[in-house]
């Protein structure tokens, strides 16, 4: 997949045995849900080789939450392609990193962080003792460069986008006029899975989609335009600042 | 008589410099550091002293014409903070202006002889590697241009509503973005998208051209 995925761990809990279940976690939801595995059941299924009660547990677990989401988000959110397969990878990565925080729940280990492809999922205090400091990523630049930062504990945060920055693409008939006004959304959510769903559902929707995330209980979100500038919803300070310390 | 006058002028210039001493309560050497700093080096001497008058900096308070001048705030955004790429990525999109070959039906299928130039029509990229849902884009080439840039796989059924609080009105603040030297714990950012992005971009354009 190419996806880099950091687990980092600031308990005395940790040891490599935690590290090796939480990648190799990762390394079965990618066998399982890649669509670019011909091997993955979601292959089989989209060539029509699996019928429904043979899929397994976590894959009707997947189209029920997808379906969920689906009506959550008036439609935005669906995991049927334009040819009729499915794709259901907005949603799997924020579940599966989800699903990994248990894991290491599950083992009694409290502070941690788990990101996979920019998605986070936090927990606890970081070795500071602080919250968790996550940075935002610039979208105009391909480096790593933070543009905003957050203090975050027991939150997950997920960034949806298209970077186009050093493309250059324009319309030829007006040079000012940019392809997509949003470049990136971030949302910070209760979790990184419902973080990440209504990113990439409100990413789907444009400009309108900050307004979405507004009115979601439990949820703040920020905004990046094409021209610089940035739209933040209202809670959103409350994670510019460290109030947990 | 003269070691008379001798001896008090010694206790007198002794008493003197221990008055001295007292008034200024440093010791002699450091007087002597002092008074030939002073005499040396004039302006170390002058250095150290604070002006009793406090210096006035220029203050200027931030209008609000300084958040909604996009001019200004892009012109620096992509003259100083970002560099510019050492190759220009824009040259895959620029047509050579010599040969303006506006074609209004698309004809994928005829092959042009000026390789520099996009054959016009629409060109689906590959479906390319992102979580996020698939990226894949379709470009639209007229005249040896891009003319637009579709993204095939986001959702794009705007009817429907949303069916989420509707009765509440957004409060939502806007910003500049400014890039910052912060020692984060980790990044959030959807790096996955962009090089798929890319990746489905680049096989759409050796599509488009010959």
């Amino acid at each position: 997949m190419g996806m880099p995925i950091i687990v980092e761990i600031d308990d005395r809990e940790a040891s490599s045995e935690l590290f090796n279940e939480v990648f190799s976690y990762f390394v079965s939801v990618d066998e399982k849900f890649s669509t670019y595995k011909e091997t993955s059941e979601i292959s089989a299924i989209n060539r029509g080789e699996l019928k429904e009660e043979m899929w397994s547990n976590d894959m009707k677990e997947i189209f029920a939450l997808s379906e969920e989401t689906k009506r959550l988000t008036g439609g935005y959110f669906d995991i049927v392609t334009r040819n009729g397969t499915y794709d259901p990878s907005g949603l799997v990565k924020g579940w599966a990193i989800l699903k990994a925080a248990n894991i290491l729940r599950s083992h009694g280990v409290k502070n941690f962080y788990i990101e996979a492809g920019g998605d986070i999922e936090t927990s606890g205090k970081n070795t500071e003792g602080n919250s968790w400091y996550i940075g935002i990523q610039n979208p105009f630049n391909k480096k790593r460069e933070v543009v905003k930062t957050v203090y975050l504990r027991n939150k997950g945060i997920a960034t949806s986008g298209t970077y186009l920055r050093g493309q250059h693409i324009y319309n030829p008939n007006d040079k000012n006029k940019p392809l997509k006004d949003v470049l990136s959304l971030t949302v910070i959510g209760p979790n990184v899975y419902e973080a990440d769903r209504f990113a990439t559902a409100a990413f789907a929707m444009e400009n309108a989609g900050i307004e979405f995330i507004e009115r979601l209980e439990g949820f703040e979100g920020y905004q990046i335009n094409h021209d610089g500038n940035a739209i933040m919803t209202s809670g959103f300070a409350n994670y510019i600042s460290n109030s947990y310390v | 008589m003269k070691k008379k006058l001798l001896s008090i002028s010694l206790i007198l210039s002794f008493i003197i410099y221990a008055a001295y001493e007292r008034i200024t309560g440093l010791s002699a050497l450091s007087v002597a550091i002092n008074r030939e700093s002073k005499k040396n080096n004039v302006p170390i001497a002058d250095s150290t002293y604070i002006p009793t008058t406090p210096v006035i900096q220029p203050h200027r308070v931030p209008s609000e014409d300084d958040y909604e001048d996009d001019d200004g705030f892009f012109g620096s955004l992509f003259g100083k903070k970002i560099p510019s790429p050492t190759k220009p990525p824009v040259q895959t999109s620029q047509p050579k202006p010599a040969t303006p070959t506006p074609v209004s039906q698309p004809t994928p299928t005829t092959p042009t002889a000026n390789p520099g130039l996009y054959r016009s029509g629409e060109y689906i990229g590959s479906v390319a590697d992102a979580y996020y849902g698939n990226v894949q884009v379709k470009v639209v080439v007229s005249g040896g241009k891009i003319a637009d840039v579709q993204f095939l796989n986001y959702p794009q059924d705007r009817n429907n509503s949303i069916r989420i609080n509707t009765y509440a009105m957004p409060i939502l603040t806007s910003e500049a973005i400014q890039a910052q030297n912060a020692n984060v714990d980790a990044v959030s950012g959807a790096t996955a998208t962009s090089a798929a992005f890319n990746e489905s971009l680049a096989f759409a354009l050796a599509q488009a051209k010959n």
